[in-house]
């Protein structure tokens, strides 16, 4: 048990070293003074401080509000609006990331809360669908056996349906933190801030390290992410 | 049932390989003509580049020249790459975006005449690229403010607004002195970090975003100040105005034709043709032909060929 502890560690210490020594190394060999000030220290964490603020802040409501969503869909008395609301989402889903943050600029203006908020909505769709879909897809007859053993609707959803419906769920999460991670990178566009601000000004300027430098730490961020989540599922099944 | 199926399947797969040939066909087609000598028109993807580009297609097929429309292409690094390498024969460049972005300096230059010197010295000797003559416009950064907002305030100036800034004076609609800028303009020397210290004030934060919503960022209250480029024509549409750089501060941004020396070679006319058009392209212009374009939604090739028959380049 302990060993394996460890082993949990080993994968995301490498990614935080990793994007340590980039952000050392250019910062120290910065190729002309543009590349400098753009890579300066407080820069570089300005970046990536708003970066993991504009994905967990919009990962966290996206997974609270997609979840109870989806369990509040797919009672059997909201069942008919559980699925148009979910043939709407599918159409959603369709909207590029950057028509979705277009669209909320021209409702609602710029800035870094506009961000989240166009973030949230957009992570909000697929963990929602995956929650209904698990939900409503567990069998009938289990359903029924449940009912029969007595137990009360609330018992039925918290330990027959939702867990049966959790890889399925997770699997959501996870297609939203991998939708979260390329749409954040875009929030600069419209005044959001995060690593998207180093790349899109290492293009204009045409400074590959810039441009390297923020989608490294992006990556970086995004494999970290999807770890801790991977990692989240595992012990809550262990729990469960 | 079953026949149903196998028809229907046969019907999706017929109209995938005809799609296929077709595609394949329109490919072929394309690579056959461009065997002749053309010249093929890049420009970058915004407003500006697209009419420049435009008038360069119509003056020189008026002097029958065949040309390739492949305005609109990308960004600068992608049109420059194209024109290295062959794809684009000949774009529209801006003297200073050339000395920073593409030559690397990191110095920027606020003489007309001096930066179009450098530039066009070291990027035939480095990349055999010529730069026909530049325009007299100057599509450099500007500093914007709601019309309203700068007369209840007086600003006239930039050394106004620092001064309104540094006064504490209130700001306007959102209530923040904050800029609105693109992305290079926060970072460069010639930029935000720069006007800063030349002017000796602060703004309170400064939002970098893509340049394109800038304007309107400043005309719906989002930001009380913003940066914009010179000749876009939505500064006189929204009812903005650009603060006056006393300090002489912004660096210059006239732009010019450049093609390949060897294009050059092959067709030395182009440089006749093109050089008075340069000449004529003066910032009013082409901000009203920026502004038809942008706000009264006509087409940018239609614009273009006005213009070239008003000042008599075309008949």
């Amino acid at each position: 048990m302990k060993n394996l502890n460890v082993m949990d560690f080993i994968l995301p210490l490498f990614l935080i070293a990793v994007g340590a020594i980039i952000i050392i190394y250019v910062e120290i060999n910065p190729t002309d003074s543009l590349v400098a000030r753009m890579l300066s220290y407080s820069n570089m964490f300005k970046a990536l401080r708003e970066h993991l603020l504009l994905m967990l802040v919009s990962m966290i409501g996206a997974i609270i509000v997609g979840v109870l969503g989806g369990i509040l869909l797919s009672r059997p008395k909201l069942y008919y609006l559980g699925r148009i609301v979910e043939n709407i989402i599918n159409l959603g889903q369709t909207v590029p990331p950057l028509a979705i943050l277009a669209l909320f600029f021209v409702i609602m203006g710029i800035g870094f809360r506009m961000a989240v908020f166009a973030l949230f909505i957009y992570s909000i769709l697929p963990i929602l669908r995956n929650t209904f879909a698990g939900i409503i897809h567990v069998q009938p007859s289990v359903i029924e056996s449940a009912k029969g053993m007595g137990m009360t609707p609330f018992r039925i959803l918290t330990r027959i349906e939702l867990p049966l419906a959790f890889p399925i769920t997770v699997a959501g999460i996870r297609t939203a933190v991998v939708i979260n991670v390329g749409t954040a990178a875009m929030a600069t566009f419209i005044g959001g801030g995060g690593l998207g601000d180093l790349i899109v000004a290492g293009i204009s300027l045409g400074r590959d390290m810039v441009i390297f430098t923020g989608a490294s730490l992006a990556a970086l961020t995004a494999i970290l992410l999807d770890y801790i989540i991977g990692q989240v599922e595992k012990g809550l099944v262990k729990w469960s | 049932m079953i026949a149903k199926r196998i028809l229907t399947l046969s019907v999706v797969m017929l109209m995938l390989v005809s799609l296929v040939f077709v595609i394949g066909c329109e490919a072929e087609e394309v690579e056959e003509e461009a065997v002749d000598i053309e010249i093929v028109v890049g420009s970058k993807e915004y407003t500006e580049q697209l009419i420049l580009g435009q008038i360069a297609i119509h003056a020189l097929e008026y002097h029958g020249i065949p040309t390739v429309d492949e305005t609109g292409l990308g960004g600068t690094s992608m049109v420059r790459d194209a024109l290295e390498a062959g794809d684009v024969d000949l774009y529209w460049e801006y003297t200073g975006t050339a000395l920073i972005t593409i030559l690397g300096f990191d110095e920027a230059i606020t003489d007309s005449q001096e930066c179009y010197e450098v530039v066009k010295e070291t990027d035939l000797e480095q990349n055999q690229i010529v730069w026909l003559d530049y325009t007299p416009f100057n599509n450099t950064y500007t500093i914007m403010m709601r019309q309203a907002d700068a007369d209840e305030l007086g600003i006239e100036t930039i050394s106004d607004l620092a001064e309104a800034i540094n006064e504490g004076v209130e700001a306007p609609e959102p209530g923040t002195w904050n800029l609105a800028s693109d992305h290079e303009y926060t970072i460069r020397d010639d930029g935000y970090p720069g006007l800063q210290e030349m002017y000796a004030f602060e703004f309170e934060e400064a939002f970098p975003m893509d340049a394109g919503i800038v304007y309107d960022s400043l005309k719906e209250g989002d930001v009380s100040v913003s940066m914009g480029y010179a000749t876009d024509g939505r500064i006189a549409a929204y009812d903005l105005v650009n603060l006056e750089d006393d300090k002489g501060f912004h660096p210059v941004y006239n732009c010019a034709p450049t093609l390949r020396e060897e294009t050059l070679e092959q067709l030395p006319e182009i440089e006749e043709i093109l050089n008075p058009i340069a000449h004529a392209l003066d910032t009013e212009s082409m901000s009203a032909m920026n502004m038809q374009v942008d706000i009264d939604g006509d087409l940018p090739s239609e614009v273009a060929e006005e213009w070239l028959l008003k000042e008599g380049f075309i008949e």
